[in-house]
């Protein structure tokens, strides 16, 4: 597994939990149905870009 | 091939499924006989009046999210249902209702006294009290003696926890969120060192060697003189 879809998969879950933690934090109501798959899908892809990036460019400093 | 640094102990989608499964479970007796009652055909009589008060608040002040009441997770809270209805129908139970994504995590009913339009309602978090904190919609309804419901009205609640974390949910998902940081940032971790460079780790069955200097060199015979059998 290349070093960007380690970083995509864990940045996909850390956008779940982040999802879930600003709902138990009270900033976020996840109550009805439809906004809340909303939030977590655009959570779960954001964050699941994001530490693919990450992830990536962590890989590429260790190859050289 | 998966290089050896970036391996993980644990699969990060597995604690997410964990979590999921016992949010499921623990949701499973409230919303399990609720779904299973059956609803009788209605006949039904209009409310001419109905309100419920929520620790003596009117739950319309709670219509959204940032208007939502705040609860203490281990506090009991005292729900007061009036209503008049025409005659002929009768209002038989009260119940209140809380939602998580879109499902019913926790149904509270009580009797209502059809005769002096009133019903009293002491709410917790039940077995949540513990695990859950945040907002959350409620419904407060007042339901026919044939099981359909005569007038509902949606609130919010915003249940917090000691110390704002003291929840399970919440530390399971901070150290979820933690464990997750610190698996994308041993990206960067090389791989391990291959063998044959550096010193191996002892196995059990071989003790360890003490840290000992090198060998010394055979002395230098014409440094130290002549040899003892030289002597004799």
């Amino acid at each position: 597994m290349s070093a960007g879809s380690s970083g995509a998969e864990s940045g996909a879950v850390l956008g779940a939990v982040v999802v879930f933690l600003l709902q138990q934090l009270g900033y976020l109501s996840l109550s009805t149905l439809v906004p809340a798959l909303e939030w977590l899908i655009v959570g779960v892809i954001v964050f699941g870009v994001f530490g693919g990036i990450v992830g990536a460019i962590l890989g590429r400093r260790r190859s050289r | 091939m998966e290089p050896a640094g970036s391996r993980r102990p644990v699969r990060g989608i597995v604690p997410v499924v964990l979590f999921a499964l016992a949010l499921l479970l623990v949701a499973l007796p409230a919303v399990g006989p609720a779904r299973a009652a059956p609803v009788p055909a209605l006949p039904s009589a209009p409310v001419l009046g109905s309100s419920a008060t929520w620790n003596g608040h009117n739950v319309t002040a709670a219509g959204s999210a940032g208007t939502a009441f705040k609860v203490n997770t281990n506090e009991r809270v005292l729900v007061n249902f009036s209503f008049e209805i025409a005659t002929g129908a009768q209002i038989t139970t009260a119940r209140l209702i809380v939602y998580y994504f879109g499902a019913e995590i926790s149904a509270n009913s009580v009797a209502a006294n059809p005769l002096s339009g009133t019903a009293q309602m002491n709410w917790t978090l039940g077995t949540y009290t513990y695990l859950l904190q945040g907002i959350y919609r409620l419904s407060v309804s007042l339901v026919y003696g044939n099981g359909s419901t005569a007038w509902s009205q949606g609130f919010y609640i915003n249940a917090q926890a000691p110390y704002r974390i003291a929840s399970g949910a919440t530390i399971f998902l901070i150290v979820l969120g933690l464990a997750e940081i610190y698996w994308i940032a041993t990206v960067a971790r090389g791989p391990r060192r291959p063998k044959g460079r550096g010193t191996a780790p002892p196995t059990p069955w071989e003790p360890a060697q003490p840290a000992t200097p090198p060998a010394a060199e055979p002395p230098d015979p014409a440094a130290t003189g002549p040899a003892p059998e030289d002597e004799a």
